[in-house]
Order: structure tokens, then C-alpha cells, then sequence
């Protein structure tokens, strides 16, 4: 099943390459590179949700970096709501 | 220039607001009800968000003519500086157009398809946009033209119904409280006043620049009496049931019921919905695609459209494992995190652009002081 899933990804990001490539001029050789990056990098990405799909994201990056703000809220609403 | 298409002042209004409303209206009432009560319908009118963004960012404007948000950085932080900021900026859009593609998907399903998987509606979503920003800016604007008056009047057609239904007495004591309580209920709803920051990367393609500033403020008023009336028609028919709601908007429109033969309308609601998060997945999609062209130096946007389509995809099943993650983080520490980018950072941009031009302003200043002097005599 994770097989089918990586091989259908691979699939699509190759059409995606090879469709885009196609229709790239030979100079634009710093748009090729990008465009191939990009492809790679949501390649390894979505393989490696396929494997573990709890994989930690940008959201609990920016819970972390956030919290003592967003605690500091938390508690002056709450005091907020308790005054009569 | 990366892109060739114009617009006029007024398709980007209706953009922006196409791409505002959408959401803002789905999950606002339900969350703004914790901390306001019966006053969430004042909470709009607390837009400080957006007044600085929209003042900031025509401002920036007026001095950078013709420079997208990124170029502006690079011309006063430096190259370097300038394209790393313009990489962090593409890859938040990319990530919150993740959590826009995700409450789409999850709401669809949710609500009306109960059976399909999530991947398959969030993928032909992106992938119908992806068509639509592979067009270009002027297709983008086209369509928020073509769906605004949809909207307005699938919107009303929700709205009229219900009229005879409301309570009044739901909104009573009007700020019981004092003012304070809509006040902490509208910061949540700063997340979608500052959205409006992403004009900035619109801007440099609107060909009528007489017109930006009085339709962008137009825009803002729009998008507070929208979110005024949603959240008072929200509040008057359901009181104090709307918090526990996720989407209360949509039980409006299930409760609309005119002689048992004009029934579930949440159809009509569905098809506002996805009419505008086509808009604005696309306008989030479009900018992402025009700040990675523009950070990395590319002479053309449209290679990497299909290959950020893939990544926002990914980003949307990436954002979180489920959606009352999801909401918790964005009720809360998504806040701040749009507020750094939208509001914070760009205030601190228009500061030292302020800092580095006051110079020039002032020998303008002179000139034309010596000017007038001239024509006086």
C-alpha cells in the first residue's frame, strides 16, 4: 500500500517535470534547477508523511515559538472572564 | 517584469475581499464567541489590524512605486537580507494557504461529502487553481470579478430568509461588560484584517494607481459590515447555542425553512463556499508562486506552479493530524504568527524605509518649497 502510494507520487511529480521541462527555453537553466528542486523537496516531503503521518509540522514549530505569548493571552482572558 | 497582466484598483479590491471573507465568515462567530458573548457582533468594528496594514502598506507604495513586497526589501535591507525575508515569506503564504486548503477539505467533508477522502477534494482543489494561477494575475482577477456578484447574492439569499426568525433580545445587554469584552473577541479576527497585507504583492500590477487607495479602504469597509451582519444574524437566531457550533453560518442556512418547500439551503452556502475559497486559494496560491519567482531571482513564475501545487498539497495534509488541532492552534499561536508577518514585520519595514528616505523627502521638500517661491514672485 506504501508502495502504490510512493510510486503514484513519483508518478505525478515526474509528469509534472518532465510536462514543465519540456516547455522551458535552453537559457533558462535557473528556472529549470528551481523548478526541479521544488519537486524534489515536495517529493521527500510527502514520502515521508506517507511513512508517518504524526510527523511533527510547521504548526508545532510555531506553537513552540509562540507559547509564553499565547499562555500570557490565555491567562488574561481567563481573568478577564471571571470578573463579575 | 515577472508578470505581464494588469489589473484595475477595483479587481484587486474584489479580490482581497473574495479572499477574506470566506473563511473569516465560516469560523469567526464560533470563536469569537468565547471571549465576547452577546457582543461578537461589535468585534469587527475593532479592525486595527487592518487600518495600520492598509495605511503601511500604500504608504511603502507611494515611496517603492512599481516594487513588489520582496523587491522593497531588497531595495532597503540589502540583496541578501531582502531575499531571505522574501523566502520566509513565500514559505508562511505557503503554509497558511496549507491551513486554508485543509478547513476547505475539512469542511466539505464534513459537512457534504461525508464518504470522500480528504486528499481527493483538497487535490482537485489545487489542482484547478493551479490551473487558474498558471494564467496569470488578470485570470485571478477575472474570476473574483465574475464570482463577487454570486456571492453578494447567494449571501443575501441566506440572509433574507431568516429575518423573521431573529430574536432581538439575543444581543442584550448590548457591552454588558463594558467595551472590553468585543475587544479581546476581535483578536482573533486580526488574522483576517491582516491579510490584507498580501495587496503589497498586487500592487505593482494595478494599472489605475488613482483608484488603489480609495478602493482598498472600501474593501476594508466591505469586509467589517460583512462580518458585522454575518455574525449579528449568527448571534440573533442561535444566542448563546453559537459557540458550540464549529461552523455556525452553515446552521443559518440549514434552519432556513419557507412553507416545508424552500429547505436545506446549506447547498447555496456550499456553493458560496467553494466559489470563494477558489479565490482564495488562489489569490495565497498566486502570491506564494510570485514571492518564490521573485526570491530566487527567476525570470518567469509559471515553471513552479505545478511543483508548488504538489508542496501545498503536501503542506495541507502537513499542517496537522486532525482538525481540532488544528483550530486550537489557529484560535491561538497562528495568531501571533500571522501578526509578526503581516502586521509586525511590515511596520518595521515601513520604519526604516521611513528612517532611509526621510532624507530624500527632505531635500524634495526644499525643492518644492523653493519652487513655490519661485512661482509666487
Amino acid at each position: 500500500m506504501e508502495f502504490a502510494t510512493i510510486l503514484g507520487i513519483a508518478v505525478v511529480l515526474v509528469t509534472i517535470a518532465v510536462f514543465e521541462g519540456r516547455q522551458l527555453r535552453a537559457h533558462q537553466r535557473r528556472e529549470r534547477y528551481a523548478m526541479i528542486t521544488l519537486c524534489i523537496l515536495g517529493g521527500i516531503l510527502a514520502a515521508m508523511l506517507v511513512y508517518n503521518m504524526e510527523m511533527p509540522g510547521p504548526t508545532q514549530f510555531i506553537e513552540t515559538v509562540y507559547r509564553p505569548l499565547s499562555e500570557a493571552f490565555e491567562q488574561w482572558a481567563e481573568e478577564r472572564s471571571l470578573q463579575p | 517584469m515577472i508578470e505581464k497582466g494588469k489589473i484595475s484598483s477595483y479587481q484587486l479590491g474584489k479580490m482581497m475581499y473574495l479572499a477574506i471573507i470566506p473563511t473569516a465568515i465560516l469560523t469567526s462567530p464560533g470563536i469569537t464567541f468565547q471571549y465576547a458573548r452577546q457582543d461578537l457582533w461589535i468585534s469587527p468594528l475593532w479592525a486595527f489590524t487592518g487600518v495600520i496594514v492598509v495605511l503601511v502598506i500604500l504608504r511603502l507604495h507611494h515611496w517603492f512605486p512599481g516594487q513588489s513586497f520582496t523587491h522593497i526589501w531588497v531595495r532597503v535591507a540589502g540583496r541578501t537580507v531582502g531575499r531571505t525575508i522574501g523566502a520566509i515569506y513565500w514559505i508562511f503564504y505557503l503554509y497558511v494557504n496549507g491551513i486554508i486548503v485543509r478547513e476547505y477539505g475539512e469542511f466539505i467533508v464534513g459537512a457534504f461529502l461525508l464518504n470522500t477522502p480528504l486528499i481527493v477534494i483538497t487535490g482537485s482543489i489545487v489542482l484547478v487553481c493551479a490551473m487558474a494561477v498558471r494564467g496569470g494575475v488578470e485570470i485571478v482577477g477575472r474570476f473574483a470579478d465574475l464570482f463577487l456578484p454570486a456571492f453578494i447574492v447567494l449571501f443575501l439569499l441566506i440572509l433574507l430568509p431568516i429575518i423573521p426568525d431573529l430574536n432581538i433580545e439575543q444581543m442584550l445587554p448590548v457591552m454588558g461588560q463594558g467595551i472590553m469584552p468585543s475587544i479581546t473577541g476581535s483578536f482573533v479576527l486580526q488574522i483576517w484584517f491582516s491579510e490584507l497585507m498580501t495587496i503589497s504583492y498586487l500592487l505593482p500590477y494595478v494599472h489605475d494607481h488613482d483608484k488603489t487607495g480609495p478602493s482598498i479602504w472600501l474593501t476594508l469597509i466591505a469586509i467589517i459590515l460583512t462580518l458585522l451582519i454575518s455574525n449579528l444574524f449568527t448571534l440573533l437566531l442561535l444566542g448563546d447555542l453559537t459557540g458550540s457550533y464549529t461552523f455556525p453560518f452553515l446552521i443559518l442556512a440549514r434552519y432556513i425553512n419557507l412553507q416545508d418547500f424552500f429547505t436545506h439551503l446549506e447547498s447555496l452556502f456550499m456553493a458560496i463556499w467553494v466559489l470563494c475559497a477558489f479565490v482564495k486559494i488562489c489569490v495565497f496560491y498566486y502570491v506564494t508562486v510570485l514571492g518564490a519567482a521573485q526570491s530566487m531571482g527567476l525570470s518567469d513564475y509559471r515553471p513552479i506552479v505545478w511543483p508548488l501545487g504538489f508542496l501545498l498539497t503536501v503542506f495541507s495534509l502537513w499542517v496537522a493530524p486532525n482538525y481540532q488541532e488544528l483550530a486550537h492552534a489557529i484560535s491561538m499561536s497562528v495568531v501571533f504568527a500571522m501578526l509578526t508577518m503581516f502586521l509586525v514585520l511590515p511596520v518595521f519595514l515601513w520604519f526604516i524605509a521611513w528612517l532611509k528616505t526621510s532624507g530624500i523627502r527632505r531635500s524634495q521638500r526644499s525643492d518644492d518649497a523653493r519652487s513655490l517661491r519661485g512661482s509666487s514672485q
